[in-house]
Order: structure tokens, then sequence, then C-alpha cells
């Protein structure tokens, strides 16, 4: 029922939690059941990415309401819902916890310039989008360049 | 002058935020990657909700600032590797890191 491949990086990896996530994620996980590359699985990782970054900016922007805006106390279980979903996404990726945070912190910062852009009107000038493009370089070496070792590349 | 101190307070309070995303982000992936019990998951939740909570102090107008929280986070990242996963970072990763930075210092410090 559960993608096979994804997990066996981490053989000893929790079933129970996996049904959970499961649930929630269903389809996704099945789909790109065959991930265990990030070389490999490239649109997958930069989807999980991009969803990463939507959970944890939509999170945060609802308890901006609550807590900014006086929205109902509503908006702040969904943003904490939505910030506990923001952590299970990283869990998808076919790395190591430390090389996927860094490389999401880098996302992160494009991702900003991109919602500003979008939602507020204020658009990147040169130095943004020079300074983005550095950053997307240097977060694919850390997260894509092929190690020796690496049982994920 | 009162810019200068907003700019302290929103640096302040960016590396507080990183600290309580990576760390509810670590509980969350103990949980379910490293087969810790559901309690870690929970916690997790927990950490990564104070974490929502921080960025609402924020001075209203930070602008820029959250390219450096970007940086911050790369680097807390890779260190929180080193020092609670017992992870060095690798070449690539440093080398990555140190572009990434640069990136991040064109879009903070450039004047306009």
């Amino acid at each position: 029922m559960v993608s096979k491949e994804i997990w066996q990086f981490k053989p000893e990896y929790s079933h129970e939690s996996i049904y959970i996530i499961y649930v929630l994620f269903g389809n996704m996980v099945t789909i790109e059941s065959e991930c265990i590359s990030r070389k490999r699985c490239f649109i997958y990782t930069i989807l999980l990415f991009i969803l990463a970054g939507i959970f944890e900016i939509g999170g945060g922007y609802f308890f901006w309401l609550w807590l900014r805006e006086d929205a109902e106390l509503v908006f702040a279980f969904l943003g904490a819902i939505i910030l506990f979903l923001y952590g299970i996404v990283p869990t998808f990726q076919p790395s190591y916890f430390h090389r996927i945070y860094a490389t999401y912190g880098g996302i992160f910062v494009v991702m900003s310039l991109l919602w500003g852009w979008i939602f507020d009107r204020t658009s990147p000038d040169t130095y943004d989008v020079i300074g983005a493009l550095i950053i997307l370089i240097g977060v694919s070496i850390m997260y894509y360049w092929p190690r020796k070792n690496d049982i994920n590349d | 002058m009162i810019l200068m101190i907003d700019l302290k307070v929103s640096l302040a309070l960016f590396f507080v935020a990183a600290l309580f995303e990576i760390a509810g982000g670590y509980l969350v992936w103990l949980w379910l990657r490293e087969n810790k019990g559901v309690t870690y998951g929970l916690l997790g939740g927990i950490t990564l909700t104070v974490y929502g909570i921080i960025p609402t102090f924020q001075p209203a107008h930070f602008g820029r600032v959250y390219a450096a929280y970007g940086g911050i986070f790369i680097v807390s990242s890779l260190i929180w590797g080193a020092l609670v996963d017992k992870k060095k970072p690798d070449k690539y990763e440093i080398i990555g890191a140190l572009i990434s930075l640069l990136g991040v210092m064109i879009i903070f410090y450039v004047p306009r």
C-alpha cells in the first residue's frame, strides 16, 4: 500500500507513522514511490521544497492574521496544523536532515521574494534577482552535487 | 537610529525563530525518520507552533531582512547537523553554503 522504495534508505522507518502520512498525502506518496535518489527525482525533491515553503509561509501568515490582524482563534489552530505539516514535508526528502534544511533556507529566500512579488506587489530589483540566482546555484551544489558513498545520490 | 534598533531586533528574532524552526523540524524528523515515538512528533508540532508566533513580534517593516533569515537558517542547519546529528558538513555543503551566503549578502547589503 505505502511506497516501498522511498523508505528503503531507512529500513527501520516506523510503519505506523507512514500510515498517518499515507492518509494525509496518499496520492503523492504513491505516485513518487521510486524516489530514493535525488538525481533521479529532481522534480519530486523540488516540489517538496516548494510545498514546504508554501506551508511555512502560509502557516506563519495565519498566525500573523490571528495576532496582528485580530482574526479569530481558529486561525491560530489552522496555523499550527499547517506548520506541523510543514515539519512533515521534509521527511519525504531522500537526504540528511542538515542538508535538506540548509538547502531549504535558500529556497525560502527565493520563495519570499516571489511571495512579495505576487501578493504584495513589491517587484524584486536587479540585485534581488542576481542574489536569488546565486543562492539557487549555492543550494543546488549543496543538495544535488553527487557524492561518493551516498546512498541517495 | 530607530532603523538600526529595528534591524537588531529583527536579526535577534530571526535567530530565535531559526532555532525553534530547526528544533521543531528535527523533532518531527526523529518521529518519522528515526523511529522515535509520536511524543517527539507532538513536541515538534508544539515547537513549530511557537516558531509561528515569533515573527509576529517583528517590527512592521523589515524589508530585505528576510534574506538574512535565509542565511541564518542555512548556517544554523549545518551547525545543528554537526552538533546534534553528529554529521559534519561535507565539502560541497560548505562550498554551496558559502555561495548561497554571497547571494544573501547581495540582496541584503547592496545599497539601493
